[in-house]
């Protein structure tokens, strides 16, 4: 250790190591990402030559974005309040919610998918309560449904942390000056948290967008986005259709972000005409005691009770004999388990990957390390990942390693997994270590620590929760990955690919089956974000 | 009519007590500033005024009503963050409407307003600036002047000043009591500056541990403080533990360590050990062979430059340390290191006080 | 041999230019002031000492070694920031020791010492406790004790006092000298308190965009400003306009607005030049009636200002200009009151003459 600490203070040692983070990222991230699809450019003449085809990927792509758009906009509004609720009604039932809003957060997509089907398509779900077979069969309003619901908790989390950090001084600044409550916080509060408005709408954006498998299991027969299109041209042996929507979606993706970025900066919320009489209105207890009770009745109906109510299903078959039936890994169940094994494998060594290559850029990012133009350019590349759409980023992928001579499946998937995660990791650790004062680690040299002791005894310990909780959301980001996973898949399925198959019943199993192997993944799941969780609460 | 009048106010954070049954009277018009260490409480008190925090007991009443149960909203009152907290979304300008704006009022009664802030605090030209784009000194400016916009006649400042420059702050200081005058406002100014209090009020508060411990003009608490802890907090003080030897028409003869001090006041306490205080300032010195009657001689053992007074270190034969602060008459400093002098301690200017149960460095701590 | 030395040092960020080619020599055991207003460039001059920014051109030489390729951590020189930056998980022995852990020493043998630095600052009872704990002068006290166990034999504090109460301050800052003294280091003290300069500093370096106006003793500093930035911002001065209208052996004598005559003792200056006449506050007397002092102007008291030790008046001429006199409070025979008739005075030898600045003399001499 003493070596490698003196050899720290040698600043070439240090931009070689800066230098290799920088070059795995570019060369086996975000490259293969791009070129890929570059390669097999010309296939995309297949599309030209066949205007049904033609008009079925252009309807895929304006279908993934208006989705997308109109969920966004839905979970902001929704969300919003729920997390003002959180941070700052003071209600004893804070917690719960607070809880119980990260639930969708926890259960794979895959599992909600199927999960949201029961609940509102099928007959055992909240259709009998009206009286039908099917309340709201597969097709676009389910899509829509579903979208939201797992995009809910992204939201409410942003916004959460925002409102934690965002200083009350303004807003009291305000009503002393005479503003309402209500008018405090629109003109105000809403004005300064704007950037984290833009930044959750967008990675709400980005969620519906990305996701394959969920979309597939509800989608129904007709309707069609880009994830789903691509699936079915993958299946059909298409490669022309498959290289077309990945490519527009890869290179739209990345333009209505920045797009989006751009115009939010410049977005003024409207804080003209104000109404004092109605803005006192608004603010009583009693309204905002309705607004609270509508957001949470959102909240559990199109959210909530979705999300869980797969359990009743799951419940029966532990009673059936599906139970004993699966923890013996006969019939189906073998392949499940190795679905399983495969899935926490490659999420094990995608997060290891991660740490050791992102923990570099992260730093370089954090601490300015290139300049501010040269940062901000950084800190923009590495957000590319999360852009694209994973199922575009698969294809892409997959393309590229086959072309560079056979890279084994296996490989492939990890390097798809690790690609979909990466932005996920430095994120948050450029994040913990910025809230490290540079200050501290200034001092620290000064009194003769040299860069990679202060970094051990320092920044280390101090962001050590951010390392862990960031390496837990890489590890359930990638096991929950359907979309790169259904891309590059040949023989090996991951456990959420394997699920699909099951849900859409291209393998022949029963519906406890069904319910029981989406919710050993839930349950799995679950328990890694409980012990993190368990974690980060001791500490505090 | 007193235009605040706070009666009995208690706040607890857990067993922390962060007021402790403070009663005060702010007057009409009256430039008043609370002084005090760091969690004494001055910041709580001023934040109940606004309604910002809710205490536990006491009552709180603002031009002669009640306004316990007034949100912040409805109190009419202007308040200046030690942060600042100009809207950073908003230039100079919407940041001074603000308060105009959300009660409603006509746009070009507004304007009008915010046209003449801006002109007396000399910023018509910056008017379209940000908050970021504004020296320290002119960003509270603007959080006074927005505090202001929509006519309250009570300013209420938290540290105003805090944030800024020595000199900044020396200067800003000023034109704060200027403003606060012209306009015929009652101010409420938190600071822990007790120098900056000095200078701009009519009457200061000190406070301690959540309790108010003297209120008085600038004068009275400098030259008669009636507290120990004020004689230690608002300017420096020499303290000698010492015994009354008799008691005299004028005040009394205190035994320091074998030498006389004779005392002229009326406040000398019934008991025999006493502390005496004396400023620093009221100390003459003098050349050793200058020898006057109840003189004390001493050694100067450190002496240091302030630029209007040299101030010196003195060990008296009595073994006392005395700090003398002695202006600069000549172009060098009068006495050096080393050097035997006469002090002189005027009676008129020592203050006696029974001694402290707690211990004198425990009763003058500022910490 | 000398303890720092600056040659020509400059550091620009973007299109400011933050230390502008700084000269400086600092004897070993020197305490030494960085005054200047936020902005100055005092904290970049700092960090360029500690080596944490690196100089645009320019050589830093610490101890008689050309430093400027040895990182932070090899120049035995400890950094202190305004807010401590102690380590808030580790307790405040761990904090005191980490100069010398980080540096290889035995833990015994490094905390043995660390005890011993906390005793010099008496904090030796709360060597478990955490950061978080202790009150603002208590964590400056740990952030000098961290310092000094380092055994760097150089200090940067950067605004050791700027985060604590006024009164505090005052307390604190004989004691931070008289420490620093005790261990035989070099210090850096950065401020923009001129008050704070003036009482501990051996020699003041004061600091205006990057460029140094003034060095030296605070006596010198003083009593002999170079230019009317250091005037202004070093005590509190008047300033007057004025032309010279006549010179002679013994002195020049200077025209103000509105045709008031006054006599200085600086003849560097040639008849018809604009120059600015500036006089300390202290330096200017006020008086009830006429007096036989050669300078003597008619004014009207405008505000009294009571300042604890001095009071202060701010007299306006009948010319127009304002100036302040500054009296010692227990000095004053008859005290004045705002409308008060009054006549100002100064001796010519405390008149400070300058040019006249390009830039106006506002903005000459602002500080905001």
């Amino acid at each position: 250790m003493g070596f490698l600490d003196t050899l720290s203070s040698n600043p070439n040692a240090r931009q070689t190591v800066y230098a290799s983070a920088f070059i795995f990222f570019t060369a086996l991230i975000l490259l293969p990402s791009m070129l890929g699809i570059f390669l097999k450019r010309e296939s995309i003449g297949e599309v030209f030559t066949d205007p049904a085809l033609m008009g079925r990927a252009q309807s895929a792509i304006v279908w993934s974005f208006t989705v997308a758009f109109l969920v966004s906009t839905l979970d902001l509004l929704a969300g919003l309040p729920l997390a003002w609720f959180i941070v700052r009604s003071g209600s004893r039932w804070v917690n719960v919610v607070d809880t119980l809003a990260d639930i969708p957060f926890i259960i794979p997509t895959a599992a909600l998918g199927f999960s949201s089907f029961l609940f509102w398509s099928s007959p055992g779900g909240i259709s009998t309560l009206f009286g039908v077979e099917a309340l709201i069969p597969p097709g676009v309003i389910l899509v829509m449904l579903l979208h939201f619901a797992f995009s809910f908790p992204v939201i409410v989390r942003v916004i959460v942390g925002e409102l934690l950090g965002y200083k009350e001084t303004y807003e009291i600044a305000a009503k002393t000056l005479g503003a309402q409550p209500f008018t405090a916080v629109r003109t105000v509060t809403l004005p300064i948290i704007k950037p984290a408005l833009v930044a959750a709408f967008l990675l709400a954006f980005g969620r519906s967008l990305s996701e394959t498998g969920a979309t597939l299991m509800v989608a129904g027969p007709v309707f069609e986005n880009g994830p789903v299109f691509i699936k079915k041209a993958k299946d059909a042996g298409l490669e022309g259709p498959l290289v077309f929507v990945s490519f527009i979606l890869i290179v739209a993706s990345v333009l209505i972000f920045a797009l989006i970025r751009f115009l939010g900066a410049r977005l003024r919320l409207p804080t003209g005409r104000v109404s004092p009489f109605l803005e006192r209105g608004l603010s009583r207890t009693r309204s905002v005691a309705a607004r609270d009770g509508v957001t949470l009745l959102i909240f559990i109906i199109f959210v909530l009770a979705p999300s869980l109510f797969v359990s009743l299903p799951a419940t029966y078959a532990l009673l059936d004999g599906t139970f004993t039936e699966a923890v013996s890994g006969r019939g189906v169940w073998g392949g499940f388990w190795q679905s399983m094994l495969l899935s926490y494998g490659i999420g094990v060594v995608a997060t290891l990957i991660n740490i050791v290559a992102g923990l570099p850029v992260a730093i370089m990012i954090a601490r300015n390390k290139l300049g501010k133009t040269s940062t901000t350019l950084l800190d923009m590349l590495v957000n590319v990942p999360i852009m694209v759409p994973s199922v575009a980023l698969g294809v892409s992928l997959s393309f590229f390693w086959n072309a560079l001579g056979s890279l084994p499946e296996l490989w492939v998937l990890i390097l798809s997994h690790t690609t979909i995660t990466y932005t996920y990791f430095v994120r948050a650790m450029a994040a913990a270590v910025e809230g490290v004062s540079a200050e501290m680690e200034e001092t620290a040299r000064t009194l003769g620590g040299r860069p990679l002791t202060v970094f051990r005894r320092i920044t280390l310990p101090l962001t050590k929760y951010s390392v862990f909780s960031g390496a837990v959301l890489v590890f359930t980001r990638s096991v929950d990955e359907t979309g790169a996973a259904i891309a590059v898949s040949r023989q090996l399925k991951t456990a959420p690919v394997l699920l699909v198959d099951w849900v859409k019943g291209v393998v022949p199993v029963t519906a406890s089956e069904r319910a029981l192997g989406v919710s050993f993944l839930v349950l799995t799941s679950f328990l890694s974000l409980l012990i993190l969780r368990l974690v980060i609460r001791g500490k505090r | 009519m007193p235009h605040v009048r706070i009666a009995d106010l208690t706040k607890r954070y857990g067993s922390i007590v962060a007021l402790n049954r403070v009663s005060l009277e702010v007057r009409d018009r009256e430039y008043l500033s609370i002084i005090g260490p760091s969690g004494c409480g001055k910041t709580t008190l001023i934040k109940c005024i606004a309604g910002i925090i809710h205490p536990d007991e006491g009552e709180i009443s603002v031009d002669g009503r009640n306004v316990d149960r007034l949100p912040i909203q409805d109190r009419e009152l202007g308040y200046v963050f030690q942060e600042i907290a100009l809207f950073p979304h908003m230039n100079a300008r919407e940041n001074i409407s603000y308060g105009p704006t959300v009660k409603g009022w006509a746009s070009d009664k507004t304007g009008s307003i915010v046209t003449e802030l801006l002109n007396m605090i000399k910023l018509s030209d910056r008017g379209n600036a940000f908050p970021d784009e504004l020296s320290g000194g002119a960003q509270q400016k603007t959080a006074v002047s927005r505090a202001l916009a929509s006519g309250s006649s009570l300013l209420l400042l938290d540290e105003p000043l805090g944030a800024l420059d020595a000199k900044v702050r020396a200067e800003l200081r000023y034109e704060l009591r200027r403003f606060v005058k012209d306009l015929h406002l009652t101010a409420v100014h938190v600071t822990h500056d007790q120098e900056e209090a000095m200078s701009i009020s009519d009457r200061v508060v000190v406070m301690r541990a959540g309790r108010i411990v003297e209120v008085g003009t600038p004068m009275e608490l400098y030259l008669k403080p009636k507290e120990i802890f004020t004689a230690n907090f608002v300017g420096e003080a020499n303290f000698m533990d010492v015994e009354i030897a008799e008691k005299t028409e004028e005040g009394c003869i205190l035994n320091v360590g074998g030498l006389k001090l004779r005392v002229r006041s009326k406040a000398i306490p019934g008991v025999e050990r006493v502390i005496a205080a004396v400023r620093p300032e009221f100390i003459s010195i003098r050349n050793h062979r200058v020898h006057g009657v109840d003189d004390w001689l001493g050694e100067i053992e450190g002496e240091s430059f302030t630029g209007t007074v040299t101030r010196y270190d003195v060990r008296v034969t009595n073994g006392e340390k005395l700090v003398v602060k002695h202006p600069i008459s000549a172009e060098e400093p009068e006495f050096h290191m080393g050097d035997k002098v006469n002090l002189s301690l005027p009676a008129d200017h020592i203050l006696v006080y029974p001694y402290p149960e707690a211990g004198l460095e425990k009763e003058t701590s500022v910490e | 041999m000398p303890g720092v030395r600056l040659v020509q040092v400059s550091k620009g960020f973007g299109r400011i230019r933050a230390v502008d080619r700084v000269s400086l020599e600092v004897q070993d055991g020197e305490y030494v002031c960085i005054l200047g207003p936020t902005g100055s460039g005092k904290t970049t001059l700092l960090r360029l000492i500690a080596g944490l920014v690196e100089p645009d051109e320019g050589e830093v030489y610490i101890g008689n070694r050309l430093v400027n390729q040895y990182p932070p951590e090899e120049r035995d020189a400890v950094y202190v920031p305004q807010r401590y930056a102690l380590f808030p998980h580790i307790t405040v022995l761990e904090n005191v020791a980490f100069g010398s852990t980080a540096k290889g020493v035995d833990r015994e043998e490094a905390f043995e010492n660390s005890r011993r630095t906390l005793e010099l600052v008496r904090l030796g009872w709360r060597a478990d406790a955490f950061p978080e704990e202790l009150s603002g002068g208590m964590q400056q006290r740990v952030a000098l004790a961290r310092g000094l166990a380092s055994g760097a034999k150089l200090l940067l504090l950067d605004e050791p006092l700027g985060a604590l109460d006024a009164r505090l301050r005052v307390e604190l800052r004989d004691k931070l000298r008289k420490l620093v003294k005790e261990q035989g280091l070099t210090a850096f003290h950065v401020t923009h308190d001129q008050e704070e300069a003036l009482t501990v500093a051996d020699r003041i370096i004061v600091l205006r965009e990057g460029r140094v106006q003034q060095q030296g003793t605070p006596f010198h500093v003083y009593r002999r400003p170079e230019n009317l930035f250091v005037a202004n911002f070093v005590g509190g001065t008047n300033f007057l306009e004025g032309v010279v209208a006549g010179r002679e052996r013994e002195g020049s004598y200077i025209r103000l607005r509105g045709d008031l005559q006054v006599q200085v003792q600086d003849i560097s200056y040639l008849v018809d030049e604009t120059v600015v006449v500036a006089v300390r506050e202290e330096k200017t007397l006020i008086k009830a009636d006429v007096d036989e002092e050669p300078n003597t102007l008619s004014g009207e008291v405008k505000a009294v200002r009571f300042l604890g030790c001095f009071t202060r008046y701010e007299v306006g001429l009948e010319n127009g200009d304002t100036v302040a006199s500054r009296v010692p409070t227990y000095t004053l025979e008859k005290t004045f009151t705002a409308g008060s008739r009054v006549k100002v005075g100064f001796h010519p030898v405390d008149a400070m003459v300058y040019p006249y600045p390009s830039l106006g003399l506002l903005k000459e001499v602002e500080v905001s």
